[in-house]
């Protein structure tokens, strides 16, 4: 018999632009040091580490299991929704404003919608895997324990596809408002503030949610008798698990509704009604525009700063300074820096923030009933709660740094970097030192002021030297990024940034600046804080020292 | 079939291209030529829908540049000046996927990118294997002429074609949009280079600041002004006389 040949498959325009935009994605952008066969095959070879950590947190949703259906599936829509919400919000700028892309790709016979389809497409499918990992946990408990069945992972599956679609949908929206209502000109700064908004808004949603679920009961018996909860769409999803396999109340049914009715509506107006100013946003890409006034003046206030007391001490070297000007560049123009910077570290910064608040309120609602004369061990236990949440708040701090310079090294740019090699510079230690000030003095030192303040307002004064475990710590933690081996700014394509190199060394900053909080907060129960800052100071200064010795020997091998 | 009329962009306040008017009929080579900044590739991508005119409108093989954007684009090819590829894809898996954009069948797409591979040189097995970011630049401008190419238009836009391209392979390509434009097709090629121009082209227009500054063969315009060639000419219109003697004396004052 006769082989037949197999003929080659041929796609339709939107199959073929789904296509390239999950390889795109599965790839990167550059493909640097990618080949044919080291390339990941599907979403679940390239992300298996971090769908590894979602199928862990979701987890956590199993001790909703012996409740009723709502309860689970409102607890387990809503980590999903303020999951994929943060992962789409720090995603989906880059993905749908690229340069190049456009450069390839609004020449050909594509239309922007066909484009935003696509894109959407591909969120969408990636989305659902992290929240099926999310999910998988409940789903499988709930089929074996729970009330809901073997109907429950079926249902359930629907109901958080419709919230894949409702989240990408939602943030798709948010660009597009944001392009028809402040036009093409600003869109650059507006879409850095929203996505900041939209990432911090989906965090403290993450936060308080589950929070104000089980505060709100007694013990784990969660209600939602109240009006708010009703509003949010994680309640509107889960209301459609409830009305098919849980009580099928009337409140399910018309929330269902809800729930559907708005996702077509988002669906509708983000892929297609406003595709045209989608367009515009692409367009606005290919045109060549002239610095602003504003932004030159930028330049010439970050020149300025390199040359004042005391920034000027650190850069005494040119080429740090330099450095420093072009990473605050860099920092207060370049979309693509501004989009991962700021909503990564506004996440970071979050967190510490929401449980001293959740503290601060939990323990303000206790009623203690004092013994005369006795020892208050419940007020005790709180202040030493309290300073570890303020310990951690300021040991948070040195995150920012760190995180900061982990991702100025990656640029849509890196291609520029090769200046640094031609250029006459003995090794990358100035450039790493100007990007090392210039995130102290641009972002961490604001920050930490910001911090200070809000303890203050949030602990009280005596909270505030906690504070100083995180200050001591920073000079040694912005030193770690050059441990890590390539450390120079903006020279790194920014799908690198993704992969898993990074990870060991943020790790351990956090975990790090845990020990340090838990540390401190025992330290200063036993009235030894001031002798530990002092330790932490010898410590602290020793790193800088050893690593800065070893910054100034580094040589340009490794980058060749 | 390509007819310009009053095309104008602004940025803001400035003006990058002012009321740019002029016809190419079938079968010309246009050399479209400017110095840096003169509105040459906001030109080309307003001609190819990549951005829109403030105002004026062009119509490109019988349809209107704004009102049928999508019939302009399945009519024409642009080779932009970026050179721009998805790096991450395999030159096969790029030509395939430009190819599915214009509804190309792969049964039809594959021989024609085994046509241009064995016209520019390139190994099947290179563009099957290698990812487009390890190609030389060279390669990668072969893989996006090609992509231009591929289904066929009857006008192909050419922004700086020629850059990293060898000596061969620039040979090649002259002969190649010759050829191309014999068949009736209508080429706009945007170069610096500009005694390839005048041995390429048909006919030749100068911009600068947007503005239209001179029109014709490039016989009639050095004749015309009296130049002697088309690098003369160009320098003349452009503010680029007395370049030797102005290299001259920045070489001597250049401070160490």
């Amino acid at each position: 018999m006769k082989a037949v040949a197999k003929e080659p498959k041929s796609l339709s325009p939107e199959q073929a632009l789904r296509k390239l935009f999950l390889t795109v994605f599965l790839r990167g952008q550059s493909g640097r040091g990618l080949t044919k066969e080291t390339t990941p095959k599907n979403i679940f070879t390239k992300m298996w580490t971090m769908l590894g950590v979602y199928t862990v947190m979701g987890v956590m949703s199993l001790f909703a299991i012996t409740q009723p259906v709502l309860v689970l599936s409102t607890y387990q829509h809503g980590l999903t929704f303020f999951m994929l919400g943060t992962l789409i919000a720090s995603t989906a700028g880059e993905m749908l404003f690229n340069k190049e892309e456009s450069e390839i790709l609004m020449h050909r016979p594509v239309t922007p919608e066909m484009l935003l389809r696509a894109k959407g497409f591909v969120l969408i499918q990636v989305t659902l895997v992290f929240a099926l990992a999310l999910n998988l946990a409940g789903m499988v408990a709930e089929a074996v324990f729970g009330d809901g069945g073997v109907l429950y992972p079926v249902i359930h599956l629907i109901s958080m596809s419709l919230e894949a679609l409702f989240c990408t949908g939602l943030i798709v929206l948010t660009y597009q408002l944001c392009l028809k209502w402040f036009g093409r000109e600003k869109l650059d700064s507006i879409m850095t503030s929203f996505q900041v908004l939209i990432t911090v808004g989906f965090m403290l949603g993450s936060q308080l949610m589950p929070r104000a679920m089980i505060n709100r009961g007694t013990g784990l018996n969660v209600v939602f008798d109240a009006w708010y909860f009703k509003i949010l769409p994680p309640m509107w999803f889960a209301s459609i698990d409830d009305a098919v396999v849980g009580t099928h109340s009337t409140d399910s049914i018309i929330f269902s509704g809800v729930g559907i009715a708005v996702t077509g509506l988002i669906g509708y107006l983000a892929f297609m009604k406003l595709g045209k100013v989608y367009e515009q946003g692409l367009q606005t890409l290919g045109e060549s525009t002239e610095a602003k006034p504003r932004q030159i003046r930028q330049f010439r206030l970050l020149e300025k700063i390199s040359r004042s007391f005391p920034v000027n001490i650190f850069l005494k070297d040119p080429i740090a300074r330099s450095s420093f000007q072009l990473v605050g560049s860099y920092m207060a123009r370049d979309r693509d820096t501004k989009l991962r910077l700021y909503p990564s570290i506004a996440s970071m910064m979050i967190m510490p923030v929401v449980m001293l608040i959740n503290h601060q309120t939990s323990s303000s609602s206790y009623h203690y009933t004092r013994v005369p004369g006795g020892v208050d061990h419940v007020a005790q236990t709180n202040s030493v709660i309290t300073s570890i949440f303020v310990g951690m708040a300021g040991s948070y701090l040195c995150i920012v740094p760190l995180m900061a310079l982990n991702l100025i090294k990656y640029s849509q740019q890196w291609r520029a970097a090769e200046l640094f090699l031609a250029a006459p510079i003995p090794g990358p230690g100035p450039l790493v030192k100007g990007a090392r000030v210039a995130v102290v003095t641009l972002i961490t030192i604001p920050m930490v002021t910001l911090v200070t303040v809000g303890i203050w307002a949030l602990a009280g004064l005596d909270a505030v030297p906690m504070i100083l475990i995180g200050v001591i710590a920073l000079p040694a933690y912005t030193y770690l990024p050059t441990l890590s081996g390539n450390a120079v700014p903006l020279s790194n394509p920014i799908e690198e940034g993704k992969r898993a190199q990074n990870g060991p060394i943020m790790m351990l900053g956090m975990f790090g600046s845990f020990g340090l909080a838990g540390l401190a907060a025992v330290a200063k129960n036993y009235d030894l804080f001031i002798p530990f800052l002092l330790v932490e100071t010898l410590i602290s200064l020793g790193i800088c020292l050893l690593v800065r010795a070893q910054e100034k020997k580094m040589d340009w091998r490794r980058y060749d | 079939m390509v007819s310009v009329q009053n095309l104008t962009k602004q940025f803001g306040y400035q003006v990058a291209v002012n009321k740019l008017s002029f016809d190419v009929p079938e079968g010309q080579i246009l050399g479209f030529l400017g110095p840096n900044g003169a509105g040459k590739t906001t030109t080309l991508k307003m001609l190819t829908g990549m951005i829109m005119p403030t105002s004026g409108t062009a119509k490109i093989c019988g349809y209107d540049l704004i009102q049928q954007s999508m019939d302009v684009k399945r009519s024409i090819g642009f080779v932009p000046d970026s050179g721009a590829v998805f790096e991450s894809l395999t030159g096969l898996e790029h030509l395939e996927m430009v190819a599915s954009l214009y509804g190309i069948p792969l049964t039809t797409a594959l021989p024609r990118i085994e046509q241009f591979l064995s016209f520019f040189d390139l190994s099947m097995d290179v563009l099957k294997n290698k990812m487009l970011g390890a190609y030389s630049k060279g390669m990668r401008r072969k893989v996006v002429i090609t992509a231009a190419l591929l289904h066929n238009p009857p006008v192909v836009m050419f922004d700086e074609p020629l850059e990293g391209l060898d000596a061969n392979a620039s040979v090649g390509f002259k002969a190649l949009i010759q050829s191309l434009a014999k068949e009736g097709k209508v080429i706009i090629y945007s170069s610096h280079i500009l005694d390839v121009v005048e041995k390429v082209c048909d006919r030749v227009i100068i911009i600068d600041k947007g503005n239209l500054l001179v029109d014709g063969t490039p016989e009639q315009l050095i004749a015309f002004n009296n130049s002697g060639s088309l690098e003369k000419l160009f320098t003349d219109l452009t503010g680029g006389s007395g370049l030797e003697q102005r290299a001259e004396t920045f070489a001597k004052t250049f401070l160490p």
